[in-house]
Formats: structure tokens, sequence, C-alpha cells
């Protein structure tokens, strides 16, 4: 059988039974050796901070904790972490208390304890607290594809709808025989640029089906200078059209855990973007740069000096599909939203905001340091 | 005179309009703003002559809708302006009508596209 190194925290203040607990745990394929052991509901908590704990037995009784609210303590600090009762059979009404709260299971000390039991027990809430762990990254990836799809279908419906009903009107008002030559010229133009709309808003559309069908890239752990290197030379027709200087800085966070085609979309994309918004006449200036942020994230930054976008109310909706912050833009609007889908696929965030003293604006994205396939 | 404003970036939909303004209504003045500032622009500089109607449509660049009726109501226009305002939307979502109802001013939410028999019957009650 496998030896599972797993770290077992035992919560327990009487001797006799550490040592019962110790022993039998010795006889299972779970090693004992990386068994903690904390006497006090302060010392275990103290413990629970300071290192990765995957799995808490615990005596109910402490000196400094009794009854029931010792395992709502832990299990309230600590839900994910699977916790077994180990406790004297006068208490076994606590223990199934404890049970209806969500302990995982509960073990009688005494002569009957037996290593059978012991690992029966500590393999089931293993395996349990896993799947209760995957079931609920599940639960939240199909929460955000229901919330896509939904965006998606609106999105779709409003900028198919409009179109089509302006191509309805123009043609009840065509009147050949009736109407001078120019006036239904005009009208042919716009039914014609009505047909234009249709077209370029349903390439928009298999354009993000695409970026969705490509989500579960695999997870490689790729370094930022390489994948800039590629996107500039895939922009450098822009980048020469605009003389633009974009410049980039990787020195404090080198490489990032995502897929490598979709990190090469969200660069690429949002140094488009910075090139795309440009100010005229005034030469386009793009910083990439990365920075560690917080203990959890990996942070890339894109700051242009371009026209920046409409503050306020649109803050929210410059990453919604089919947003156009400007009347004049050429942007279809799926950029900046293809950035929010990638990115969030893998837990990680955006944002944008205007610089506060200057033109131009900072897009930040935030990649997190565990993506979500590395998590399961 | 009667006086309409509608404030769409839809630029054929607002040519649709006007056509069926000359055909059908010719003795209303319509008027056509392509964005939520230039509306506003208008009524800021007409105070003194308020339109009887506003239609406006939700999904614009930059400002939309329910920002120009959140703009409208700082400006205590819904108080000081008999303008009776209808949503002229081709959007299928309930919450937008949902929103467009938590705005006192709002009157009604239409479906693009708008009839002249639904035009005539919103102005036969105010003018009755």
């Amino acid at each position: 059988m496998e030896n599972e190194d797993l770290t077992i925290l035992l919560i327990e203040d009487q001797e006799a039974d550490i040592l019962l607990f110790t022993e039998i745990l010795a006889d299972t394929s779970y090693s004992a050796h990386k068994l903690k052991t904390a006497g006090r509901m302060s010392q275990a908590l103290d413990i629970l901070e300071e290192q990765r704990i995957d799995i808490v037995v615990l005596d109910l009784h402490l000196p400094d904790s009794r009854g029931l609210e010792t395992f709502i303590k832990i299990t309230e600090s600590y839900p994910e972490i699977p916790a077994i009762i180990y406790t004297v059979t006068d208490d076994e009404d606590i223990a199934l208390d404890a049970i209806r709260k969500g302990a995982d299971d509960y073990l009688i000390k005494g002569p009957y304890l037996d290593t059978v039991q012991v690992e029966k027990s500590i393999r089931k809430a293993v395996e349990t607290s896993k799947s209760r762990t995957v079931m609920q990254q599940t639960m939240q990836d199909l929460k955000r594809t229901n919330e896509y799809l939904e965006h998606f279908a609106y999105v779709a419906s409003h900028d198919l709808n409009a179109p089509l009903i302006n191509l309805e009107e123009l043609q009840k008002i065509v009147d050949l025989e009736g109407k001078p030559v120019e006036f239904n010229a005009r009208i042919f133009h716009k039914m014609s640029k009505s047909i234009g709309r249709l077209r370029a808003t349903l390439n928009s559309l298999f354009r993000v089906l695409e970026v969705h069908q490509k989500l579960d890239d695999t997870l490689e752990d790729i370094s930022l200078e390489e994948i800039m290197k590629k996107v500039m030379q895939d922009l450098s027709a822009d980048i020469t059209a605009l003389e633009a200087v974009v410049q980039h800085d990787f020195t404090a966070a080198s490489r990032v855990k995502f897929p490598p085609e979709h990190l090469y979309e969200v660069l690429k994309q949002l140094v488009a973007n910075a090139l795309r918004y440009h100010r005229k006449n005034v030469r386009p200036e793009i910083m990439v740069r990365s920075s560690l942020h917080e203990s959890d994230y990996i942070c890339v930054e894109v700051e242009d000096n371009g026209i920046g976008f409409g503050g306020g109310p649109q803050q929210h909706r410059i990453f919604s599909l089919f947003n156009r912050p400007h009347k004049s833009s050429s942007g279809h609007g799926i950029g900046l939203y293809t950035v929010k889908t990638l990115v969030e696929n893998q837990n990680g965030l955006v944002s944008a905001r205007n610089k506060e003293h200057e033109p131009g604006s900072v897009f930040q994205v935030l990649f997190n340091k565990f993506p979500k396939n590395s998590q399961t | 005179m009667k006086k309409i404003i509608f404030i769409d970036d839809d630029e054929i939909n607002n040519f649709l309009l006007e056509n069926k303004f000359n055909t059908h209504l010719p003795d209303v003045k319509a008027e056509f703003f392509d964005s939520a500032e230039a509306g506003l622009n208008y009524l800021s500089e007409n105070g003194e002559a308020p339109p009887q109607f506003i239609f406006l449509d939700i999904k614009m660049p930059a400002m939309n809708g329910f920002d120009f009726l959140k703009e409208y109501h700082r400006r205590m226009y819904h108080e000081s302006f008999p303008t009776r305002i209808f949503m002229l939307s081709s959007s299928v979502k309930a919450s937008d009508r949902e929103k467009s109802r938590s705005f006192s001013s709002v009157e009604g939410f239409i479906s693009k596209p708008l009839e002249i028999k639904e035009l005539q019957e919103i102005m036969e009650k105010t003018f009755k």
C-alpha cells in the first residue's frame, strides 16, 4: 500500500491517549512521524496558523476548551480541513452532535480502537474532503460558465436584433416605383450597412466561441519574456506604423503558471488595446511590467499614454462583451472580454484605471500563483 | 408645436424614425441625438422649452441610457420638466425593463421598432 504523506494534527491533552493513537497510526499506511500534537486549544490554533495540516483528530475536552465548542472553534476557522473526533464512550452523544455539525467521523478511545478503524476513518475523511474541494471548484466553474453564457446570449441577441430590426424597417420603405431613385439608393446603402453590422457581430461571436472552446488548455510554467517577444513580433506592423515605443520589465517576476496560448492572447490583447487607443499625434509609449502582488498573485501591468477610457460608470463595463468605450472606436469589444475570461478562468483578476495626473490608462492582470488546474 | 426628442446612437434607426415622422406626423417636431451627452446638452440649453417626450435607447457607447437617466435626475429635470420619458430599445433583457421602472421619470418601455400607431396612442393620451 502506498505510504501517504499526510500531516495529522492530534489535539489531545492526555499522554496515554496520545500514545494509543500514535501506536495505532504507526501500523496504518499513514506515517506516524508526521504527526503533530497539541495539548491545548491555543496551541492547536497556533499550529494550524503556521503550517499546512491535512487532517485534525481532536479530543473535545481540553484544559482551555470543553465539549462541542472545541470542534466548532476549529471548524469555523478551518472548514476545509477534515476533522475526526477522538472521544470516550461516555461522550458519544457529543460526538454525534459534532458529526451533525460537520465532523467527518469519530473514534472511541480504549482497548477496542484498532488499526482498521483508524485507517478507514482517516481515509474516508481525506477522500470526502478532496471530493468536497473538487465539488466546490466545479460549482464555482459552473456558476461562472453559466453567467458567461447568460451574458453572451443577452449581448448576442441584442446586437443581432438591432441591425435586423433596421433591415426589416428599411425593407418596408423601399418603393421602387413611388419614390425617387436617390431615396431608394440611400435605403439600399443603409441596408448594406446593416448587413455589414450583422456580419461583423456574427464574426465576433464566432471568435468568442473559439476562445471559450480553448479554455481548458494545460497549465505550464512559462516565461513572460518569451511570450512578450512573440506578441511584439506579431504586432510589429502596428508598432512600426504608429512609431510606438513598447517596453517591458519582468525582473520582479519573470514566470507565471498559465496556458501558454492564453498568456499570449492576454498580453497581445492588452498591448493591441494600448496601441489602438492612442492619442492623435502623440507617439504611443507602452510599458509592460511585472511585480509580486500580495502572496498569491503575480501582477502584470500594461501602462499607456493614450486616450484612456471614460471614468465613472464605464469603469466596470470596459471588460464586458461588445462594449465599446468610444463612439468612434474601431474595436468590436471582444479583446478585453477575452482577457477577462481567460484570466478569471485561472482564478485571476483583471482591472483597469485611468492615470490620475496625465493622459493614459493602466490595465492590471493578477495571475493566480495557484491557478485552478493546479489545485485539484 | 409638439416636440419629441430621440436619443440613440443607431443612425439608421434615427433615419427610419425621421422618415416616419415626415410621412405620418408632419406637425410634430422630432429631433435626434446620437449620444446621451448630446441629449443632455440640448436639455440644458432648452430648459425654457423642454420637449414633451424623450425616447431613450439603453445600449450606447460611453454614457448609456441609464447613465443619462441618473444625470437627468441629478439635475432635477424630473421635477422641473413636464417631459415624459420612454425607453426605446432592442434589449430583450428583463432586468433592463425592471431597471427602467426604478426611475420615476420613465413611463414605459417600448421594444424597437417604434410603430407610428403606438406613438399616436401615447400622444393622444397626453394631449387629450
